[in-house]
């Protein structure tokens, strides 16, 4: 709980411009075209891209771009009180926030006619979740090789008992003055995403909206950097998929003796 | 599907090699393909597992929550299984899911019903009054075929570190959930006449039917369920039961 008393310090132990640690991992799904995946404190978030494609539902499509759509969803278990599968009002408008973001990184009119998807799984959530699935999103967006302005960088801005802190935590969220979630272009500087609720002073809210910024820049390094371990990679073991890291060390169990590694259709293709 | 060129010849290749008792990934037809587990993944659920078999990816999480119970059934919790076909796992997924995820999950929920891994009456808190409501959820994110063995492990191994969490609603301290054995979902698909386990993505594209069989320790079979645009003769029905029961043992004696 936050604690009523200004110089006391974050619940974590954080100093009040810290960022929770985040852990980010590029192209860990098969299927997916572009996928990433987050830890943000104690967010676990899954990202996939599909697209450019043409939807197998009837869709208004633009003809002049591509539509970009993003689908927050978040897992029954991920929250204490279990929540109830399906669509809500507060998921509904964050993938509409997240899909306006997300449209101004991609390059959309290269890809008239044609839907994008980004599928957000929240498989378990700790405040900040938008921001989060932001920065991972524009990851798995970059993965799918697809053409961008540049990637989108997110990162929320809390008031804890008249105090501006970085990235509030769960506790400070849920017991604080305010948040107010930011997301930039930093390649051009652009605000893309910009949302509050809560109470900041007329001084206040400068303050914080540069704090914010300047939490994006430092969250794109980790986004650079998730990409370069990717395509880094990629060159020296390509047979050997990306390791799922993030979720701790996994036990392998083999089914049977000789069930090596499958080794895709080498000689069918024969 | 769509029924182009390529894609016709590639199912008449996945066939072809199968009917010569071969499939496009070295295995035998009547091999798993290789297993990868988690426990204790989501912080937040009770207890949870994320499972890779082969491209089939999932992570299960079970929660529990105090609940009524049933009229008919005072003394007994409440479970509830449910399945998100995320559309991240699988490109075939950008449509309504509801019939087929709705398929599995029932599937799913009457095997590990049935089996007794986790006896009802332990769920009860005050008959007639509260009882556990136990949540199983099921969240795909990559989807290689076969989810209704895939799902069944995952929700026999977050069961294995369920904890009834009496803390977070005053009730005492947190206690392990007693448990019954475990069982094992095994699905074949009929692809050019021959039974194959486990199937992939592309083998249940191409099949004639599948068939889903829950066997218990004791070698009982728990819930079966037919599927896919298909039919079985009578003797494959029976051959499906003898190959269930042995692969099963197989399974069961891996996780151990």
């Amino acid at each position: 709980m936050a604690t009523r008393g200004a110089e006391q310090g974050r619940t974590d132990g954080r100093s009040d411009d810290e960022i929770r640690p985040v852990r980010l991992h590029a192209g860990v799904l098969n299927n997916a075209h572009g996928s990433a995946y987050i830890e943000w404190g104690k967010n676990k978030i899954m990202v996939g891209v599909y697209g450019p494609r043409r939807p197998s539902r009837q869709e208004p499509l633009r003809s002049d771009r591509a539509l970009v759509r993003c689908t927050y969803n978040m897992a029954p278990f991920s929250v204490s009180d279990r929540k109830r599968p399906g669509r809500d009002r507060r998921s509904l408008e964050i993938s509409k926030v997240l899909s306006e973001a997300l449209t101004n990184a991609v390059l959309v009119e290269r890809f008239p006619r044609t839907v994008i998807d980004v599928n957000v799984e929240v498989l378990e959530a700790d405040a900040g979740t938008r921001c989060a699935a932001l920065t991972a999103a524009s990851v798995a967006l970059a993965d799918a090789g697809l053409q961008m302005r540049g990637l989108v960088s997110a990162c929320a801005v809390g008031v804890v008992d008249g105090r501006i802190v970085l990235d509030p935590s769960r506790d400070e969220d849920n017991f604080g003055d305010g948040d107010m979630p930011v997301g930039i272009l930093p390649s051009s500087g652009e605000i893309v995403l910009l949302q509050m609720d809560g109470a900041l002073g007329p001084d206040q809210f400068g303050e914080a909206l540069d704090l914010g910024v300047e939490a994006c820049r430092r969250i794109h390094v980790l986004q650079r950097d998730a990409l370069f371990v990717r395509y880094g990679q990629e060159r020296a073991s390509r047979i050997e998929k990306p390791h799922f890291s993030g979720y701790g060390d996994m036990d392998t169990i083999i089914m049977d003796d000789e069930a090596d590694p499958p080794v895709w259709g080498e000689e069918a293709i024969r | 599907m769509s029924r182009d060129p390529e894609t016709i010849m590639r199912s008449q290749m996945v066939r072809d090699l199968i009917g010569t008792g071969r499939r496009r990934d070295d295995r035998s037809l009547g091999q798993m393909r290789p297993l990868v587990v988690e426990t204790d993944v989501i912080a937040q659920a009770d207890g949870s597992a994320r499972v890779r078999l082969g491209g089939t990816e999932l992570v299960v999480g079970a929660k529990l929550m105090p609940s009524s119970p049933y009229p008919d059934h005072p003394d007994e919790g409440v479970m509830h299984t449910g399945i998100r076909l995320s559309p991240l796992a699988s490109p075939s997924f950008d449509r309504d899911m509801d019939a087929e995820a709705t398929e599995i999950a029932r599937v799913v929920d009457r095997g590990i019903r049935h089996s007794g891994m986790i006896d009802m009456k332990h769920l009860c808190i005050s008959p007639g009054e509260r009882v556990w409501g136990l949540y199983l959820d099921i969240h795909v994110l990559d989807h290689d075929g076969n989810l209704f063995d895939a799902s069944t492990l995952g929700i026999v191994l977050s069961l294995r570190g369920l904890a009834f969490p009496n803390s977070r609603f005053g009730m005492g301290e947190d206690r392990p959930v007693p448990l019954g054995e475990m069982p094992v979902t095994l699905t074949f698909a009929k692809v050019a006449g021959e039974l194959i386990l486990d199937p992939t993505a592309e083998e249940e594209g191409v099949s004639d039917g599948r068939i889903t069989m829950t066997i218990d320790p004791r070698g009982w079979v728990r819930a079966v369920q037919l599927g896919g645009c298909g039919h079985f003769t009578l003797e494959e029905v029976k051959r499906a039961h003898q190959l269930a029961r042995s692969s099963a043992e197989v399974v069961r004696g891996s996780l151990r």
